[in-house]
């Protein structure tokens, strides 16, 4: 059946049936774990053993022993058509498989994205995503699995997810922006070495808090790692890095394999730095302009924050306005840099 | 027609705008183009703003700045064609009468600078790469 001959809600419910066949069908094959995103209690459920390994691995980081059976804010239904035997009742036109799209109901309360492997339909009022996936193994976004779709789920409750990476010394946060190819990954990466908590690498939850103060939140625990990199600074973790689908020059690590105690869900936010990769020895640090700070921060999340918008910013720009702000400058030699750091956040008062 | 009584605001459907430590950041939601302006130029911004005339405006900038009246004549009328050539404001009709603008007591002139618009492109141009995103309404699908 053609997605252009059915509204988004009927897609959404067929789409619906169709998990619920493919469980009932293959309930050997299900799983089921529960997760605190943001602190919103989660339910992820898979159909299909090897589907289920890629699905919850970015996210092992957020599980929770703690099952919320009746007051779950977020439900994330998967299944693999390949091993289920059960394919997913809907196609976009052919002229659009090759690409990636993503398109809203009138209302815009429900989306649907598609990719020549995968159909994702997502109900913003009832908090559901179903997902079907034709093969686990041609499952595309491993390291960050619905990014785009969740992203929203997370700006519906007032957190835009923000294109950031985050480390944390202790409780003091440090959120590292920047676009692509800036160094934020290798930044955090440094950081992790010497001991820090790890948040992200380039996608953040930013929230206000009640108090005023700021925290990020984690959405996944993989990173991506320029190869260069990865085999200079990072050899350790050759062994466990996995192939990144979009970018050939990039490789991912999920840190919940090799790191797991350095890992955080969420921390306050006392730092903002702007990396910048230089080719010389010596990394340094100075001070950066408020203004300088919120360019960078909007100019790369408009690009990637599906309905960013001036909401958005007026978060950005009262959260710029509220920490002191740095460029980074990152040399070959970088062992100095988390000692900086830490110097760093220790100068600025608690809030 | 632009004149001296010209009233401006801000496309606030397609611009989100931030001034902070004295300059202005304006961005375009729709196509990720991002602009700065700082100075007497986030001074002429401010008071489009808050509504008060191409007049107005320019006698404002020859009070805070070390400017000639007809210098600053011209670069406020530049300025602000460029940004409405860049969408960024529009020209209004509404005549709401607006607080009459309480021109700065006379004191130490700062020096000036020509305003100018500062454009950056580079996130347009990827955001034009990117697979066309919906317009999505602000629903409220909040907590409860």
């Amino acid at each position: 059946m053609q997605a252009a001959e059915l509204s988004h809600s009927s897609v959404f419910e067929c789409m619906s049936a169709s998990f619920r066949q493919a469980l009932n069908a293959h309930s050997n094959l299900a799983s089921e774990k529960h997760y605190l995103f943001a602190g919103r209690p989660t339910r992820i459920c898979v159909v299909g053993k090897h589907l289920a390994e890629y699905s919850f691995l970015p996210f092992s980081h957020l599980q929770t022993d703690h099952p919320h059976s009746d007051n779950f804010q977020l439900t994330i239904d998967l299944w693999d058509e390949t091993e289920t035997g059960i394919s997913c009742p809907i196609r976009l036109h052919d002229e659009l498989i090759a690409q990636r799209t993503v398109t809203a109901s009138p209302d815009s309360r429900f989306l649907i994205e598609q990719d020549p492997n995968a159909l994702v339909s997502f109900d913003r009022k009832s908090r559901h995503f179903i997902c079907s996936f034709g093969s686990a193994d041609k499952f595309v976004d491993r390291s960050k699995p619905l990014n785009r779709l969740l992203a929203l789920w997370y700006k519906d409750r007032g957190i835009p997810i923000i294109h950031a990476g985050l480390v944390a010394d202790s409780d003091r946060g440090v959120l590292i922006a920047g676009s692509g190819g800036a160094g934020k990954s290798t930044l955090a990466m440094v950081c992790l070495h010497s001991g820090f908590y790890f948040l992200g690498d380039d996608q953040i939850g930013l929230e206000r808090t009640a108090g005023g103060l700021f925290v990020g939140h984690s959405l996944y625990n993989s990173v991506r790692l320029n190869r260069d990199h990865l085999n200079n600074l990072f050899p350790e973790f050759l062994n466990v890095s996995h192939t990144d689908c979009f970018r050939d020059d990039k490789s991912v690590v999920f840190l919940s394999e090799v790191l797991p105690k350095q890992l955080r869900s969420v921390v306050p936010i006392r730092v903002l730095v702007l990396p910048r990769i230089v080719d010389v020895p010596k990394s340094r640090m100075y001070h950066a302009t408020k203004t300088e700070a919120l360019s960078v921060l909007v100019s790369s999340s408009i690009v990637t924050m599906l309905g960013f918008d001036a909401n958005d910013a007026d978060q950005m720009a009262s959260f710029v306005e509220r920490v002191p702000v740095y460029r980074i400058e990152l040399g070959y030699r970088m062992e100095k840099i988390p000692h900086l750091i830490r110097q760093l956040i220790s100068e600025v008062p608690e809030k | 027609m632009i004149s001296l009584n010209s009233r401006f605001v801000p496309n606030t459907a397609e611009v989100a705008a931030k001034v902070l430590d004295g300059e202005a950041i304006l961005i375009n939601l729709s196509t990720g183009t991002y602009f700065s302006i700082d100075k007497a130029g986030c001074k002429i911004w401010e008071m489009i703003e808050k509504g008060y005339n191409q007049r107005e405006i320019t006698e404002a900038v020859v009070t805070l700045y070390d400017v000639p009246l007809e210098k600053a004549k011209t670069d406020v009328e530049s300025l602000i064609s460029e940004l409405i050539k860049e969408n960024l404001i529009m020209v209004t009709d509404d005549s709401r009468s607006v607080a009459k603008y309480q021109m700065p007591s006379s004191g130490q002139k700062l020096p000036y600078d020509q305003p100018k618009l500062n454009i950056y492109r580079d996130m347009a141009d990827l955001l034009a790469l990117d697979p066309p995103m919906p317009k999505l309404d602000n629903a409220p699908w909040r907590d409860s």
